[in-house]
């Protein structure tokens, strides 16, 4: 991921809005949708990625569906009931991050 | 352009050398890399082999073996798979820690009828028991998952119960305590093993 130490904290959350808003995905979908929404200024990597897909399943956040496709097996990842909670929870919080960071770095904004 | 079928093996054959045999994380990782492949090929107009060596540099240091004090330094494994298997097992290993706060009720230990003794000593055995059949049944497993790599390395602490049970069994504190981390154990040998058969089933 580019400027990994602004983003790294993020990155559960730019997954679950991307399985919101997507029903289910696999893993290179989601680092090349990233790419593509962030017009390549954003890049998660594989050794980012794939820790934080486990963690979120783990933590039941993430359910897994396997498809054939292409005479192959893939692993489609999609929200859970809770999951579904957690991105509106998670969302918000950035909100207010991002606000707050608005605040510190252009102190003429002020949060509503 | 989609990969050939030998293509496909030759990337096969490096997950293989890399040890990342549990399919949990092989059928992802290997649907990655095709098309990841595939992708450089397309978009760079470069040949397979070029493609192959591109991308798989970029994978090297997450496919380098690694261990964790979790499982044991002497288990390793690739760092893809400690990292998932750390993030299944972590909560299990608090919850055993914690119960280790409770050791200093040793100092005021209540005794225990003999039959009292010999009854927990006969749950906490069978506890032990069903654990390493069901930790040995998901190690023997055909095919492997990341839960194949956690009972290998736990079946050991279930195996040393009983030499535990002889040396610290002194009371009624102590053999609670060992009675609740008997059971964490079986606990977590049968939620193992319904999830190894689960994503075996998911992948088959």
């Amino acid at each position: 991921m580019k400027k990994s130490n602004l983003y790294k904290g993020s990155l559960t959350t730019i997954i679950l809005k991307l399985l919101n808003e997507n029903d289910k995905m696999y893993g290179y979908e989601i680092t090349q949708k990233v790419k593509e929404l962030t017009k390549g200024e954003l890049k998660i990597t594989e050794g980012a990625l794939y820790p934080s897909l486990h963690k979120l399943e783990s933590e039941g956040y993430l359910d897994v569906e396997v498809l054939k496709v292409d005479n192959r097996m893939r692993k489609y990842y999609k929200l859970t009931e809770t999951g579904t909670k957690e991105t509106a929870n998670k969302l918000n919080e950035l909100e207010q991050y991002i606000a707050t960071m608005r605040t510190l770095v252009n102190p003429k904004f002020r949060m509503g | 352009m989609k990969l050939t079928t030998d293509e496909i093996k030759q990337i096969e054959k490096f997950l293989d050398v890399k040890g990342i045999v549990y399919v949990d994380l092989r059928i992802e990782i290997l649907d990655h890399l095709i098309l990841q492949i595939e992708d450089e090929m397309n978009n760079h107009g470069v040949d397979f082999e070029y493609a192959f060596v591109q991308v798989t540099k970029k994978w090297n240091s997450y496919f380098n073996n690694s261990s964790s004090l979790l499982f044991g330094l002497t288990f390793s494994a690739p760092k893809l798979v400690i990292d998932k298997a750390k993030k299944i097992y972590l909560k299990y290993f608090i919850i055993y820690m914690l119960t280790c706060f409770f050791l200093p009720f040793i100092n005021d230990e209540v005794e225990i009828s003999t039959f009292l003794t010999c009854v927990l000593v006969g749950i906490i055995l069978l506890f032990s028991v069903i654990s390493i059949i069901k930790f040995n049944k998901i190690r023997k497993s055909s095919e492997k998952t990341v839960y194949s790599f956690i009972a290998k390395t736990q079946i050991w602490s279930v195996i040393t119960y009983p030499l535990i049970i002889i040396v610290v069994f002194q009371g009624l504190y102590t053999s609670l305590w060992l009675l609740f981390n008997s059971f964490i154990f079986l606990y977590c040998s049968i939620v193992f093993l319904k999830k190894h058969q689960k994503i075996i089933k998911q992948f088959n």
